[in-house]
C-alpha cells in the first residue's frame, strides 16, 4: 500500500500523531505550486456536505512578497480522479483565502508548530511534511483560535503537489466585488460627492496592506453600511438608501460617540479622501 | 543598474550569494552611515535593503504612501487604541519620507541614560556623541529654515507662539535649495532634500560599498557564537545569502531589527521590549487668509518651549488628500468645508511618552503593542490644549480638537482651557500615530536589561552589531535623525577596530 494510501485509511489519532511527529517545511518549496486536497478524518455525512477532494495554492504576492493562498473547488469526480476545478463565468472557484506564515508566535494547540501555518484568519491549518525533506506529500489538520483559546478538530486532510499555478484570481485577500460596492458608496456620502476612477485605488490598498488591514476595514465598511438598519429614520442598508437619506444617515453617524462607530468613520474617512483625490493626480 | 543600486531584487529570481566584511541590514540614516564609515575605512560593504530605490515621485499622498511606506502606512501598535505608526520602505529608509527635522541628542536626555547606566558615560561620552553629531550636521547641511519658502502655516505657528510668549524657532532642516513644495513626506521632488539615498549612501557608494534593493532578510546566521551571514529572500523569490567575514550590522528600525533577532532565535534578554516612541497628536484650525497647509516647508516651525514637558510642538504639511481627511464634518458638510481647504492649518505636538510597549514575531510579521500611561494621556491633553491656544493666538476663527467627549469646535482660550481640565484620560479618545521608535535592543553594560554592550555589540553573538535607534535606552523627546545617525557613526568605529 502506497503512502498515500495509507494515510487515507488511518484513524484521527493516528493522523494527529503524524502532525506532531511531522517535518518542517520550506515555504519557497510551495510557491506557485498547486496541490490536490484531500479530506481525511471527517464523518461520511460531512463529506457529501462539504467535499473530498479539493486545491489549495501557494502563491508569492510579488508587491508584498508574503506567500498566500487559496483553495479551488473542484468537481467531485472521486478521489482518484484528474482535478477538475468548477468554474464560474469561465474562471475556477476559489473559496478561503489565506497567508502562509510560520508557526512562531501564534498561539496553537501544543506540537502543532512543527511545519508551517495556513492561518485563515481565527482558523488554522498546522501543516507538516510527512517525510523529512519530501515537500510533495503535507498533512495538515484545522484548529480554531478563538482569543486565548485553541480548539481543535477532526478535520484533516493530505495535500499532494499537482502541477505548477497556472490561474491567480484577483481580489486575493481584499475585499469582495460587492463589499468594494458597498465601500464605495460609503466613501460617497462620507465626502459627499461622487468619487472618480479608483481601480488603482484599490488595487494598492489589495497589494501593500498588511493582512490585518483587510479584515479591519471589511468590518468597517460591513458596520457603516448595516448599522442604519437599527436606525429608525433609515431602517435599510446605506447602498439601500437614496443619495439624500446616505447624507443624512452619515451625518447622523458622525455624532455617535461609541468608539467603535468613530474609529470606523475616521478610517473610511481618510480612505474617502485618498480615494477622492486620486482623480487629481496628473 | 543604478548609479546607487548594485542588485536590484526584483530582478533575482534565482539563489544570489555575496560576500563583504561588513553586511548591513537596512539603508536608512542608520545603515547608511554606517555603510558610509565603514567604506571610507576601506573595508567591503554590501548595504540589504527591502524597499526599492526611490522616486520619481509621486504628487499624491496615496501613491506615495504605497510606493515609500511600509504597508502602505497602515502598520499599527495594539492597545487600548490602534495607534498607526509610519516607517519608510526604500532605499534610504525613513529618510526618503521624514520631514528632515534636525535635533542633537539633548544633554538632559543624555543624563538621563547615565542615570540609568553609568558605565555609558566612559563607554559613550557625551562630546563623542556631539562630535560626531556635528559631523553629521555637516555633510546634510542642516540649516535653519529659510523665512522665504516656509510659507504661511509655519509664520502662523510662529505668530501664535509669540503671541502666548513661548520659546519656538525655525526648524532645523537637511536640504539644500528647498522650493517649498511641501512634499517631503511624499518624497523630495527636487531632490532638495538631503536624504540619505542622496548623501550617505552615495559616499558608500563611492568607496566601492554595494547597496542590494528589494531583499528582504529573514534570518542572521551564527556559527559558534559568531555572526557569519545574513539569509534573505529577493522581490522576485530568489534566496539570497550574503557572508559577512567581520561584522553583521542591524539598522532595520526598532521594529524590524527586534524582529530579525528573534527569528534568528536570539530571544535572550529584553529583545523586542522597552519600545518607546513619540506618540502625536494634532488639531486642526480654520484661518480668514489662505493657508495652504500643503505648501511652503513640509515641517518648517516649532514651539520648543514647553521640550522639558515632554511637548514638542510643529507645523505639520500634508498632501492634500491628507489634509482634506482632517477638514471637519463629513457628507454635506464635509463638501462645504472642502471648497475652504486653502485656510487650514494642522499643527502637531510630538509627546515624549513613558509607555513602553512590545515588539514580537508573529507569523513573520510584527506584532506591535502599546498602551499610554496615565501620565502620557495627561500630557496629551495639555498638549491639545496648547495647540488650541497657539491655533487662536495665531488668528484662527475655529479650532477642531478631534477629541472624543470634547466640544468638536473651540472658538475661545476659556474652552481650551477645559480642554486640558476636563478632557477625556482614555486613549480611545485620542486620535493619535507614533513616530520615532526607540529601545527594543537597548545598549547597556547589563545583559539581563539589554541586548547589545556598550560596544554596540550584540551581548552573546561576536561580530553581530545593532546601529539603529532600537539601542536608545529611552526616548529623546525630539527628532532623533542626527543622533541615530551619530551613535550609527559610533557603532561603525566599534565595527572598523574590531
Amino acid at each position: 500500500m502506497s503512502l498515500v494510501e495509507t494515510l487515507r485509511n488511518e484513524s484521527r489519532a493516528q493522523l494527529r500523531q503524524r502532525i506532531l511527529e511531522g517535518y518542517p517545511v520550506a515555504p519557497t518549496a510551495l510557491e506557485g505550486w498547486a496541490y490536490r486536497g484531500t479530506s481525511l478524518g471527517l464523518p461520511r455525512f460531512v463529506e457529501r456536505l462539504t467535499w473530498k477532494t479539493f486545491q489549495k495554492t501557494f502563491w508569492r504576492e510579488p508587491a508584498s512578497g508574503r506567500l498566500l493562498g487559496w483553495n479551488v473547488r473542484l468537481e467531485q469526480d472521486g478521489l482518484d480522479a484528474p482535478s477538475r476545478p468548477k468554474l464560474k463565468r469561465g474562471e475556477p472557484v476559489t473559496t478561503g483565502h489565506y497567508q502562509v506564515v510560520r508557526p512562531e508566535g501564534l498561539r496553537a494547540p501544543g506540537g502543532f508548530d512543527r511545519g508551517l501555518i495556513i492561518d485563515y484568519g481565527a482558523l488554522r491549518d498546522p501543516l507538516v511534511a510527512v517525510e523529512p525533506g519530501n515537500s510533495d506529500l503535507l498533512l495538515g489538520v484545522s484548529y480554531l483560535a478563538l482569543g486565548p483559546l485553541c480548539v481543535e478538530t477532526p478535520t484533516y486532510f493530505l495535500l499532494e503537489r499537482e502541477h505548477p499555478l497556472t490561474h491567480v484570481p484577483r481580489g486575493a485577500l481584499a475585499l469582495l466585488g460587492f463589499e468594494r460596492r458597498w465601500a464605495e458608496v460609503l466613501f460617497a456620502a462620507v465626502v459627499g460627492a461622487p468619487l472618480p476612477d479608483t481601480r488603482d485605488f484599490w488595487h494598492q490598498l489589495k497589494t501593500r496592506t498588511p493582512p490585518y488591514f483587510g479584515p479591519g476595514l471589511r468590518a468597517a465598511v460591513h458596520l457603516l453600511t448595516f448599522l442604519p438598519v437599527t436606525m429608525p429614520e433609515f431602517r435599510r442598508p446605506l447602498f439601500a438608501l437614496n443619495e439624500r437619506q446616505r447624507l443624512d444617515c452619515i451625518e447622523r453617524l458622525n455624532t455617535d460617540e461609541r468608539a467603535l462607530v468613530r474609529q470606523s468613520l475616521a478610517t473610511a474617512k481618510i480612505l474617502a479622501c485618498f480615494a477622492l483625490f486620486e482623480g487629481e493626480r496628473p | 543598474m543604478s548609479a546607487l543600486v548594485h542588485t536590484d531584487g526584483r530582478d533575482v529570481r534565482r539563489a544570489l550569494c555575496a560576500e563583504a566584511e561588513v553586511v548591513i541590514v537596512g539603508s536608512g540614516p542608520a545603515g547608511a552611515s554606517v555603510a558610509r564609515a565603514c567604506a571610507l575605512a576601506g573595508l567591503s560593504v554590501v548595504v540589504l535593503e527591502e524597499g526599492h530605490e526611490a522616486g520619481p515621485f509621486s504628487k499624491s499622498g496615496f501613491q506615495a504612501m504605497a510606493a515609500l511606506y511600509r504597508d502602505l502606512g497602515t502598520s499599527v501598535a495594539f492597545g487600548p487604541s490602534v495607534m498607526p505608526f509610519l516607517q519608510g520602505r526604500a532605499v534610504g529608509g525613513t529618510s526618503v519620507i521624514n520631514g528632515a527635522i534636525n535635533w542633537k541628542l539633548p544633554r538632559d536626555v543624555y543624563e538621563g541614560w547615565v542615570r540609568d547606566d553609568a558605565a555609558l558615560a566612559d563607554a559613550l561620552p557625551f562630546e563623542a556623541i556631539a562630535r560626531a553629531e556635528e559631523e553629521v550636521e555637516q555633510r546634510l547641511h542642516v540649516r535653519p529654515t529659510d523665512e522665504r519658502i516656509a510659507g504661511p502655516k509655519n509664520l502662523l505657528l510662529a505668530k501664535g507662539a509669540e503671541a502666548l510668549g513661548l520659546e519656538h524657532r525655525p526648524i532645523r532642516r537637511n536640504v539644500r535649495d528647498c522650493e517649498g513644495t511641501g512634499r517631503c513626506l511624499q518624497g523630495c521632488p527636487t531632490g532638495a532634500k538631503l536624504s540619505v539615498d542622496k548623501t550617505y549612501l552615495p559616499d558608500a557608494v563611492a568607496r566601492g560599498a554595494r547597496v542590494f534593493a528589494g531583499i528582504t532578510v529573514e534570518q542572521v546566521r551564527t556559527e559558534r557564537g559568531r555572526a557569519v551571514a545574513v539569509l534573505g529572500r529577493a522581490a522576485a523569490g530568489g534566496r539570497v545569502s550574503v557572508r559577512a567575514r567581520r561584522a553583521v550590522v542591524l539598522a532595520a528600525s526598532a521594529i524590524q531589527t527586534p524582529m530579525l533577532l528573534r527569528q534568528s532565535g536570539l530571544t535572550r534578554g529584553p529583545v523586542g521590549d522597552g519600545l518607546m516612541a513619540h506618540p502625536g497628536l494634532s488639531v486642526t484650525g480654520l484661518f480668514d487668509e489662505p493657508v495652504n497647509n500643503h505648501l511652503g516647508a513640509t515641517q518648517g516651525h516649532e514651539v520648543i518651549g514647553l521640550r522639558r514637558e515632554g511637548i514638542k510642538v510643529e507645523a505639520l504639511g500634508f498632501d492634500r488628500s491628507i489634509l482634506a481627511s482632517r477638514v471637519p464634518g463629513v457628507g454635506r458638510q464635509f463638501a462645504r468645508n472642502l471648497e475652504r481647504l486653502d485656510r487650514y492649518a494642522v499643527w502637531g505636538a510630538a509627546l515624549r511618552a513613558q509607555a513602553k510597549g512590545s515588539v514580537r514575531s508573529v507569523g513573520g510579521r510584527a506584532l506591535v503593542r502599546y498602551a499610554l500611561t496615565q501620565e502620557d494621556l495627561m500630557k496629551a491633553r495639555r498638549a491639545v490644549r496648547v495647540l488650541v491656544e497657539l491655533q487662536l493666538a495665531a488668528g484662527a476663527r475655529e479650532v477642531y480638537p478631534e477629541l472624543s467627549g470634547a466640544p468638536h469646535v473651540v472658538t475661545g482660550r476659556a474652552q481650551a482651557a477645559e480642554l486640558e481640565a476636563r478632557g477625556p484620560l482614555s486613549a480611545g479618545a485620542y486620535t493619535m500615530s507614533m513616530t520615532h521608535l526607540f529601545g527594543t535592543a537597548r545598549l547597556g553594560s547589563d545583559p539581563s536589561r539589554s541586548v547589545v554592550g556598550l560596544d554596540f555589540q550584540h551581548h552573546d553573538v561576536r561580530g553581530l552589531y545593532v546601529a539603529d535607534s532600537s539601542v536608545f535606552p529611552s526616548n529623546t523627546g525630539v527628532n532623533p535623525q542626527i543622533a541615530i545617525m551619530a551613535l550609527a557613526q559610533l557603532c561603525a568605529e566599534r565595527v572598523i577596530k574590531s
